[in-house]
């Protein structure tokens, strides 16, 4: 169980307390995205039983998200990172990443990796840089996977 | 708590079971490995109790192992795959491999990665490529972290 934490800004709460969690609205920002429009809820479920999830709130609402898989020592990497887009252009995606960088659980770790399409812009302002050998790194993409 | 699965070859025994690890052998395993040779004991034991583990063993004796971190619903990424010198040439990381993706537990996944610096042609055996958006990936390293 990772440590809960919980930050403010303006009317915006980001809490890592899974028991907060809604499924549906999850559901809802990951249906507006290109990457995970077609990931059933049954996959989206286990993969937030198995992730350190952020969620920011705007009173009840949930209006944004990010998801770190991570073994807590040497490795995260960050998915579905998500801004409700009457929301976008605010800060929030910045704040977010702020918080996830600096949780108690995810210090010391010596890799971070995430993909992005077009948000490079944003990751590279909390410290992510391009890769410097994309010669070592191997992958194995299933673009039908949900 | 992912599925323990065991299987076996020769004399040798394949097993996730956790309880089964020798600390002892990982960490004189890391401490020969370019990417590992600095990290503590108490990095070990905390990414080995966050992680998928699956490990060789002669015996009592344990002679490989590799490390998953994964939701269990979107993606992957393989770490420490390490045959002791004694083991090698074997086939042992084609074992590994090949156990490794058709654990349960990982199956349906959208994206596996792994970093190495000179055993491409072990992991394009199963399916691994060079990125193919690698100007998508961005990383955040600490290589002075443990």
């Amino acid at each position: 169980m990772s440590t809960l934490i919980e930050a403010h800004k303006d009317q915006l709460t980001i809490s890592s307390d899974p028991q907060r969690l809604d499924l549906d609205a999850v559901c809802d920002l990951l249906g507006g995205v290109f990457w995970a429009k077609d990931r059933s809820r049954a996959v989206i479920q286990a993969s937030l039983e198995h992730s350190l999830v952020f969620d920011v709130y705007e009173g009840q609402e949930q209006v944004a998200m990010a998801r770190v898989i991570s073994d807590f020592a040497t490795f995260a990497w960050v998915d579905d990172v998500i801004v409700r887009e009457d929301r976008r252009g605010q800060g929030i995606g910045k704040w977010l990443m702020k918080i996830i960088l600096t949780h108690p659980d995810l210090q010391g770790l010596r890799r971070w990796a995430l993909v992005t399409r077009d948000a490079h812009g944003l990751y590279r302002q909390v410290g992510f840089t391009p890769l410097q050998k994309p010669e070592r790194r191997m992958e194995i993409l299933d673009p039908d996977a949900n | 708590m992912p599925t323990i699965i065991e299987t076996h070859k020769d004399d040798l025994t394949l097993s996730t079971d956790p309880k089964r690890l020798d600390l002892e052998a990982i960490c004189a395993f890391l401490a020969q490995a370019y990417w590992a040779d600095t990290r503590s004991r108490t990095t070990i034991e905390r990414s080995l109790n966050n992680s998928l583990v699956f490990a060789i063993y002669d015996g009592e004796r344990q002679v490989a192992m590799a490390r998953v971190v994964s939701d269990y619903a979107t993606f992957a990424w393989l770490c420490d795959v390490f045959v002791h010198p004694d083991y090698r040439g074997r086939g042992i990381g084609k074992w590994l491999m090949e156990t490794i993706l058709a654990h349960p537990d990982l199956q349906g996944l959208r994206r596996w990665m792994l970093a190495t610096r000179d055993a491409h042609g072990l992991y394009s055996q199963y399916g691994y490529t060079p990125l193919q958006n690698p100007e998508r990936w961005m990383e955040l390293c600490d290589p002075a972290a443990t």
